[in-house]
């Protein structure tokens, strides 16, 4: 086992948030199963007279299967619409960080948050557009540089605090508090930097590669799932293989060069990287490799670490990453944004969503609200001061204990209090650019 | 060890205090006269009083030498009609001859009932045991004369129907006395030792001290610092070693103890502790370094986007550190390439499909027991 | 979409042993999977409250923290601030396993939301898992909104407490050598995975059961920087914070933990801090006089520092010598490695590896053996002190101790 694949290993990335494809789309369409039970009870519990913003279906053409109930339910968005929806919101954070300047990392970080937010939790639960400025503010924590609320809210014309703080806690319970993301544009660096060791490939063609490769990182990575399915080693070389496929063949058949002697004797000799006929002796690398095997046997292990077998898997695994990127070239920015493809396959979908939110959440200043109220009520005061041994009784649990007033439900419809999500009508945060 | 008369509890005394005058009576309740013969100590001072298990009737020596030198006879106290023997008399441990009997009936009792608790299925069972003993006993010593009989007669057939057991357990019981007895007459010694091995050392240290001390001067004198140095290093090492040797030394004399009563297993003994094990050399790394495997950090590695910085004086002089940077780059490049998500996520390295069904909404109904990453 | 038949069964054989495995594992293997054998289905309306569908049903992310909240049973309190809370707790299903919780109250100070060190502490410690630093084992959100933490449970205090406590604490070079060692391992590690932890003192060094010292307080850390990435001059406590920070410099690198190793070390030695000044000016002057004056010559480049003010005085710099009369207890090994970590120029510094390839490691006496370091009792609530002190505070000011003389180190017991 490779001590870098180890290491990687005990990320939280790789522990939490990766999935293999079918798993993925497993907890997507969960997550949209689940939340459309939960708002048709929460649309049906609401006093008579908000029905009418639960109008029957209006915007469709099929029977809706779901208003056989008493009271007509919405149409629901299905998961591949949330998909559409993630995808052109995913774009319009990016352009939110394009436009305030920030820094790669951050907005990469951001868009990590938010597609990774939108696996447990459904579009039609949480407002998308309040959401992709939290994750915004909360990515540029994450990152380090932490920046008073005030100033960013100026920046997205956002005048008060609490409509972006009211999400933040939300969005990191969503990501399982981890928050660490690792991008691949360091990783390109180290791979050019590695390349630029070999003598046989011209500056100009690497500087080219490298380019479009970051422009495929910036654009493509964050607006696919490639995050969920693949290493950010992995995805680097995949884009840096669209960039310029040689290259990153270069690289791979470099690394993975060792070839098995046809005995298994102990020579090394056939085992070094070609750039390090220098200083390092291999000896001294074993000794503390990971992999604790004398010299002699590193034969084995080498194979399987930088062997033939494994090179032509990792080859796999990059071509696939490849396809996964090549659906949203950095060319596909011009479909996002342009004004037809959105009248006809974002418009419709956001409509359908203003019917079917979820009302108890949508809101997320009344949300934040209400479960402080809620959590003063129960107990006293949060947890604080709690008797030893506390069973699992009294750890009152959240159901099955009415509270002494109903939470004030604000009617979620056309009219606006203060932030709430811009209904159909453009950016959030003015206009677009 | 008194020798008092039995306070009025048998029909000796009773008979006895009706006849004598006061002053008899206060003799007799205290140790100076024998109920049998009269004597008072004034006129026998080394008078010694014993008693027959029989009826616990007491009496002076001489009585009992005199009545039953020559054979069986009664026992003299009005009412006992009970044929005693010379052997049969010793002197009693306990001042109130009832403590006595009772003493030595559960003696007798214990002989026969002398089962533990690791012989009983359960707890349960062990204490109804206890409690039939005794009852048994409680018949035995103040019950009436049939419960007296009948409890003496279970009592021997007990005793009839489990030799076998009982003499086992009387050995196991045997063991355990002589181990115990051995292990504190072995930490005994220990202790001396160790109080022995610390003077000696104290002694030894002093010595050196005062030899170190000496070669101290003469290397200053001679004008050899280092000298001052490696002495010292010298004497923490033996230090050292001296506490480490003991350490040993006790570890394997106590392996020794134990490995003598390695067979029987003794309950509640607790595990002695083994010596150290021997360490190998202090890896300063833990065990846990990190080797490259795929790439080699070289010196030489470089961007044209970090160039620029190398020359910047605020990045030199903060001590920035660039090898640091390229080293991250490095293995950001390669750590996760041979990571194959789809394969080992959905066999179950990592997170298992199980949690990942729990992470897709609601799937828990039951809502018990999640399994959480 | 059709629903994927892996959902379903089995593969509960999970989580095959990794060399370091990773705690937040740890806690569920003893906890068998529930859903063996589910089709997903959807929890049934009736579960939500009766009737009305008043309360605030969870959604299932919600769900599953009040799974992993109620893994924990919260215990009595240790410590409190107004930072946070912690409590000392128990595995629900373990009793015998404790943990420290600590709850990150919403500060009234900080306006924007959660508090940096709060998302720090989140960050770093989820990321590190070593013997050596401080184990985050889960992390789930109170009715409240709070953040919990919940941490290995550390008993027996922090290293400075065995430090301070001349009196009854006696400790000699093989104990400073061991805690040198697992205090340089958990630097290393941290470096290593391209962390800078700038907050290293004796406070920060807590013992657990096994006496193993456990880098904690992950408050101020931050990954290296990018080059041309500015950042901040203002972290590490005064006493322990090196000259290129009080020169304030924007662009550093792990050199600036090493020094304040170098100054734990020598606390160890004599048993007091070593440079000990109250305002930041002082501070460089006691270096200067104790180490060595920066110049040119020594450090190219560093009278360009933004606030760069030395004594007018010049020092030269000393030499290993000069240490070996005050710190000569650990031997001349552990001289040079000390004044390799004092070196002024961070770029002349020694850095964790090479700390740890030192010969001084080698060379007796051996590092006593963690279960015979020295210890002390009543570290229970000197811990809840610690971890409810707000991390990333800079708060010497109320640790007085310069006032106290330096003490000397007592090595007539031997071990």
């Amino acid at each position: 086992m490779a001590a870098e694949d180890a290491r990687y290993r005990q990320t939280s990335q790789y522990q939490m948030w990766s999935f293999s494809p079918t798993q993925l789309a497993a907890m997507r369409e969960n997550t949209n199963a689940a939340a459309r039970t939960r708002i048709a009870e929460r649309l049906a519990s609401l006093p008579a007279a908000s029905n009418t913003t639960s109008a029957p279906t209006s915007s469709v053409n099929t029977p809706d299967p779901e208003g056989a109930s008493i009271s007509a339910l919405p149409e629901f968005l299905s998961a591949p619409e949330e998909a559409q929806l993630m995808n052109f919101y995913t774009l319009e954070l990016l352009r939110a960080g394009d436009h305030a300047e920030m820094p790669d990392e951050i907005k990469a970080t951001a868009a990590a948050f938010f597609r990774r937010f939108y696996v447990t939790n459904s579009i039609m639960t949480y407002p998308p557009q309040e959401m992709l400025i939290v994750a915004l503010f909360f990515a540029c924590k994450a990152e380090g540089s932490f920046i008073s609320i005030t100033e960013f809210g100026k920046q997205f014309g956002k005048d008060n605090p609490e409509d972006i703080l009211a999400g933040e806690f939300l969005l990191c319970q969503g990501l399982r508090f981890a928050i660490d993301v690792k991008h691949p544009f360091r990783a390109l660096r180290g791979a050019v930097m590695e390349l630029s060791t070999l003598p046989d490939i011209e500056r100009n063609r690497l500087v080219a590669a490298e380019h479009r490769a970051r422009e495929i990182l910036r654009f493509s990575a964050l607006m696919t799932d490639a995050y969920f399915h693949y290493t950010p080693s992995q995805i680097m070389l995949a884009a840096l293989s669209l960039a310029d496929r040689g290259v990153a063949e270069r690289l791979i058949t470099q690394t993975f060069h060792y070839v098995a002697p046809p005995f298994t004797s102990n020579n090394n000799s056939g085992s070094e990287t070609p750039a390090t006929s220098g200083p390092d002796a291999p000896s001294s690398n074993t000794k503390r490799n990971a992999a604790p095997r004398s010299s002699n046997n590193s034969g084995e292990d080498k194979s399987q670490i930088i062997g033939s077998h494994i090179r032509d898997k990792v080859l796999g695994t990059i071509e696939a990453c490849r396809d996964l990127l090549s659906k949203e070239l950095p060319e596909r920015r011009e479909h996002w944004t342009n004004k037809t493809v959105i009248k006809a396959q974002i418009t419709p979908l956001r409509k359908k969503l203003t019917k079917c939110r979820d009302p108890d959440r949508w809101n997320l200043v009344e949300l934040q609200r209400v479960r402080r109220e809620q959590a003063t009520k129960k107990g006293g005061g949060s947890d604080d001061g709690e008797p030893d041994d506390r069973t699992l009784e009294s750890d009152a649990a959240v159901f099955g204990e009415a509270l002494p007033v109903p939470p004030k439900r604000r009617k979620v419809g056309a009219t606006d209090g203060g932030g709430g999500p811009g209904e159909g009508k453009g950016d959030p945060f003015g206009g677009p650019l | 060890m008194s020798r008092r008369a039995p306070p009025g509890a048998r029909t000796a005394a009773a008979a006895s205090s009706g006849s004598t005058s006061s002053s008899a009576l206060a003799a007799i309740n205290t140790e100076d006269m024998c109920p049998v013969c009269k004597t008072i100590r004034y006129l026998n001072k080394d008078m010694e009083f014993l008693i027959n298990p029989e009826c616990y009737h007491s009496m002076c020596s001489n009585c009992v030498n005199r009545l039953f030198n020559d054979g069986p006879n009664q026992c003299p106290y009005a009412g006992c009609h009970r044929t005693l023997r010379r052997k049969g008399f010793r002197s009693a441990f306990f001042g109130d001859l009832a403590v006595e009997r009772e003493v030595d009936i559960r003696r007798r009792v214990a002989a026969v009932f002398n089962q533990v608790e690791d012989d009983f299925e359960t707890l349960r069972d062990y204490n109804n045991y206890l409690q039939m003993v005794e009852d048994l006993t409680f018949d035995l010593v103040s019950g009436t004369d049939a419960q007296r009989r009948a409890a003496e007669a279970t009592l021997q057939q007990w005793e009839a129907e489990h030799k076998a057991d009982i003499e086992r357990n009387r050995k196991a019981g045997k063991e355990a006395d002589e181990q115990s007895r051995r292990r504190l007459a072995a930490e005994r010694e220990a202790a001396r030792q160790r109080r022995f091995e610390a003077l000696r050392e104290a002694e030894e240290e002093k010595r050196e001290r005062a030899r170190s001390r000496e070669e101290e001067l003469d290397s200053l004198a001679q004008g050899e610092a280092g000298a001052a140095g490696g002495a010292q290093r010298v004497q923490l090492k033996k230090r050292g070693q001296a506490a480490a040797s003991r350490a040993v030394e006790a570890a394997v004399k106590s392996d020794v103890a134990a490995a003598d009563v390695g067979r029987l297993s003794i309950r509640g003994l607790k595990e002695k502790k083994k010596a150290p094990p021997p360490d190998g050399p202090y890896d300063p790394f833990g065990g846990l370094d990190f080797m490259p495997s795929r790439y080699k950090l070289r010196p030489g590695l470089t961007h044209p986007g970090v160039e620029k910085y190398k020359v910047d004086p605020a990045h030199i002089t903060g001590g920035y550190n660039f090898d640091e940077y390229a080293a991250r780059a490095m293995f950001e490049a390669f750590a996760g390439l041979g990571v194959f998500i789809e394969d080992e996520k959905e066999v179950g390295i990592g997170l298992s499909a199980g949690e990942v069904a729990t992470m897709s909404a609601g799937i828990a109904a039951v809502g018990d027991k999640m399994e959480l990453d | 979409m059709a629903v994927s038949p892996l959902v379903a069964p089995t593969s509960d054989a999970f989580k095959p042993s990794r060399p370091i495995s990773s705690p937040f594992k740890r806690q569920t293997s003893a906890v068998p999977s529930s859903n063996g054998n589910g089709t997903p289905r959807y929890p049934p309306a009736a579960r939500s409250a009766p009737g009305d569908g008043a309360a605030m049903t969870l959604d299932p992310i919600e769900q599953l923290n009040e799974d992993e909240k109620r893994k924990y049973v919260k215990g009595k309190k240790l410590g409190e601030g107004t930072y946070a809370n912690v409590y000392l707790g128990h595995v629900r299903h373990d009793p015998s396993t404790l943990v420290a919780i600590k709850k990150i109250k919403v500060q009234q100070q900080y306006q924007d939301g959660m508090a940096p060190d709060a998302v720090r502490e989140l960050k770093y410690l989820r990321e590190l898992q070593h013997p050596n630093i401080i184990s985050l084992l889960s992390v789930f959100s109170s009715k409240d909104q709070n953040l919990n933490l919940v941490l290995e449970y550390l008993p027996l205090g922090d290293l400075e407490m065995l430090i301070r406590d001349v009196d009854r604490v006696r400790y000699g070079a093989g104990d400073i050598k061991a805690w040198m060692g697992m205090l340089t391992r958990a630097v290393w590690f941290c470096h290593d995975n391209f962390v800078l932890h700038r907050d290293i003192k004796p406070n920060n060094l807590l013992i657990a059961a096994d006496g193993e010292v456990k880098l904690a307080d992950f408050g101020l850390a931050r990954s290296f920087a990018d080059p041309g990435r500015r950042m901040t001059a203002n972290v590490i406590t005064r006493w322990y914070r090196p000259p290129e920070l009080l020169f304030g410099a924007r662009h550093y690198g792990g050199a600036v933990d090493i020094w304040s190793v170098g100054m734990v070390f020598a606390e160890l030695i004599i048993r007091a801090p070593f440079l000990a000044g109250n305002t930041e000016v002082e501070q460089i002057a006691l270096i200067c006089k104790q180490i060595g004056t920066p110049t040119e010559d020594n450090w190219p480049g560093v009278t360009q520092l933004r606030e760069y003010t030395v004594p007018s005085e010049v020092v030269p710099v000393w030499g290993k010598e000069a240490y070996m009369g005050r710190f000569g207890a650990v031997g001349a090994d552990g001289v040079d490695l000390l004044v390799r970590t004092v070196a002024l120029d961070p770029k002349k510094r020694i850095t964790a590896r090479e700390m740890l390839e030192h010969r001084w490691w080698r060379t007796d006496p051996k590092p006593t053996r963690k279960e015979d370091l020295p210890r002390k009792s009543g570290g229970e609530e000197k811990m809840g002190a610690d971890l409810k002190r707000r991390n990333g505070i800079l708060d010497d000011e109320t640790n007085n101790r310069g006032a106290k003389v330096a003490r000397k180190l007592d090595f007539g017991q031997a071990k």
